[in-house]
C-alpha cells in the first residue's frame, strides 16, 4: 500500500473518531455509544483485505491511542485482533448476505466497546450500554458501508 | 453457518504484534511508561493546533470580519466573556478567602519576601476531553502553563468551587485530576462526621462509604459536605457538594452519593491556588 492511500485511510479513521467524541458526549446519557472510528477501520480492512494487514492495523491503533489519550496499546491490540478476525473470514464474507455481514460487524463493535469500557470505565461498566450499542452500531455500519464505498470509489486509487 | 475458509493470513505477524500491543498496554497501565510520550504528543498537537488556528483560520475569519465590520465587536465580546469568567473566579476567591488562606499575614509577608507575585494564578484550559469525562473513569483536564509550570498539588478552582488538583506538569501544560476521577480521594466533613470521598468516574459524583454499625450517623438528601483539610492538599471548610442519594451495599456499608457543586464544563478559565504553602 502506498503512503498516500495509507494517509487517506488514516484520515478517515481519525475524522470518524473525532465525530465519535462529539456525538458520544450526548449519547452516553442514553446508554448509547457509537464506535464510528472502529467501524470505518473495519470497513477498510473488509474492503481492502490485501492492503491492511497486521502492521498497518497496529500502527493505526497506536496512533488512535495517542490521539484519544486512551491507555497506550489498547486500540492497537483491539485493531490488530479485529483485523485478524476479519482476515480469517475474508473468503466466508463472499457467501454471507449483507444482513449477516452487518450482524458480524455489529458484534465486532460490541466486543470492541466492551473491551474499551473494561479498561477505561471499569467502575461504571454498563451491560445495557454494550447491548444497546450493538443495534446502534449495526445500523451505523449500513450507512458507513454506503458512504465509505462512495468515498473509496471517488478518492481511493 | 459458514466455516472459516482457508486464507493466507500471516498468523506469525499477528501473534508478534498482539504480544507487543499487550506489553505496551501492561507497561502503560502498570508503570505509566508512555506518559511522557503521550504528553509530548499532546503538546505537539496543541502547538500545531494553535499555529494552524492563528496562521490559517484566524486570518480568514479576520478577513471576513473586516468585510462585515464585526471584528472589533467579536473581539470585545470575547475579551468581556473572558474577563467575566476571571472576575467570577476572583469573586469566589474573595468570598472564601478566610477558608482558603488561614494565615493571611504570613501569606502577605511571604509574597513580599519572595519572587512570587501572586499565590493564585488564572489559567486557561488547554484541553479537556469531555467525551472521556462523561463516559469513563479517568477525569483529567489540561491547563496552559503561565510563565512557569504549575506546581504539583496546587488546588484548581473555578467560580463554583474546587475542581481538582495539579498532578503533573511539563513546560507547556499541566495535568489536573478532577475530584470525580476514579483515582481521586478528598477528605470531607459534615458536622461531626468525617469521610474520604472517592471519585466515581461519573461526572461530578463522589462517594463516601462507611460502616453504619460503627458510626451511627443519620443523613438526609441535600445535606452539605465541606472539605475537612485533613489530606493536606485542599483547604478546610469549602463547600464541596450535597448528598443526592443514600444506599447500602452488599457488605452492609452505607454509601453516600455526593454531587459536587463545581462543574468543570461551565468555564474556560480556572484558578490555581497554593493555600497549604502558606498555612
Amino acid at each position: 500500500m502506498i503512503l498516500t492511500n495509507f494517509l487517506k485511510i488514516l484520515a478517515t479513521i481519525i475524522f470518524a473518531n473525532y465525530l465519535d467524541s462529539k456525538i458520544n458526549f450526548f449519547m452516553v446519557d442514553y446508554y448509547l455509544s457509537f464506535s464510528l472510528g472502529f467501524l470505518v477501520f473495519c470497513f477498510w480492512v473488509f474492503s481492502l483485505p490485501n492492503n491492511i494487514y497486521a502492521v498497518s492495523s497496529f500502527i493505526i491503533g497506536l496512533l488512535i491511542d495517542l490521539i484519544l489519550g486512551s491507555p497506550f496499546g489498547l486500540n492497537a491490540l483491539l485493531f490488530t485482533i479485529s483485523s485478524f478476525i476479519i482476515h480469517s473470514y475474508r473468503y466466508s464474507f463472499k457467501i454471507f448476505s449483507f444482513l449477516q455481514i452487518t450482524i458480524f460487524f455489529a458484534f465486532l463493535s460490541m466486543f470492541y466497546l466492551g473491551f474499551i469500557n473494561l479498561f477505561v470505565n471499569t467502575a461504571n461498566f454498563s451491560y445495557l450500554l454494550i447491548f444497546l450499542s450493538f443495534f446502534l452500531n449495526g445500523i451505523t455500519w449500513i450507512s458507513i458501508y454506503i458512504l465509505m464505498n462512495k468515498f473509496k470509489t471517488r478518492f481511493y486509487r | 453457518m459458514a466455516r472459516i475458509a482457508p486464507g493466507n493470513t500471516p498468523k506469525f505477524a499477528y501473534a508478534v504484534l498482539l504480544i507487543v500491543a499487550s506489553t505496551f498496554l501492561y507497561l502503560d497501565l502498570q508503570y505509566k511508561t508512555f506518559t511522557a510520550t503521550k504528553n509530548i504528543f499532546n503538546s505537539g498537537l496543541l502547538t500545531s493546533n494553535l499555529i494552524v488556528k492563528n496562521l490559517i483560520f484566524k486570518p480568514i475569519s479576520n478577513l471576513y470580519n473586516l468585510t462585515t465590520s464585526k471584528k472589533e465587536l467579536i473581539q470585545l465580546n470575547q475579551s468581556l466573556a473572558d474577563e467575566l469568567e476571571v472576575s467570577k473566579i476572583e469573586n469566589f476567591l474573595i468570598l472564601n478567602k478566610a477558608d482558603l488562606f488561614k494565615n493571611n499575614d504570613e501569606l502577605i509577608n511571604y509574597i513580599k519576601s519572595s519572587t512570587i507575585k501572586s499565590l493564585n494564578e488564572i489559567a486557561s484550559i488547554s484541553s479537556f476531553n469531555t467525551n472521556l469525562y462523561k463516559c469513563c473513569d479517568s477525569h483529567r483536564l489540561f491547563l496552559f502553563n503561565n510563565s512557569t509550570p504549575f506546581k504539583e498539588g496546587g488546588t484548581v478552582i473555578n467560580s463554583e468551587g474546587i475542581l481538582g488538583q495539579i498532578t503533573d506538569s511539563n513546560k507547556r501544560v499541566s495535568e489536573v485530576i478532577l475530584i470525580s476521577d476514579i483515582k481521586h480521594s478528598i477528605p470531607l466533613k459534615t458536622k461531626e462526621f468525617f469521610c474520604n470521598a472517592n471519585g466515581t468516574g461519573r461526572p461530578r459524583i463522589l462517594e463516601c462509604k462507611y460502616d453504619a454499625s460503627l458510626w451511627p450517623e443519620s443523613f438526609e438528601i441535600g445535606q452539605n459536605f465541606f472539605s475537612s483539610g485533613l489530606g493536606g492538599i485542599f483547604p478546610e471548610g469549602l463547600l464541596i457538594g450535597s448528598i443526592t442519594s443514600i444506599r447500602t451495599d452488599d457488605d452492609n456499608e452505607t454509601i453516600l452519593e455526593i454531587k459536587s457543586i463545581a462543574n468543570p464544563l461551565t468555564q474556560n478559565h480556572v484558578m490555581v491556588i497554593y493555600p497549604n504553602d502558606f498555612n
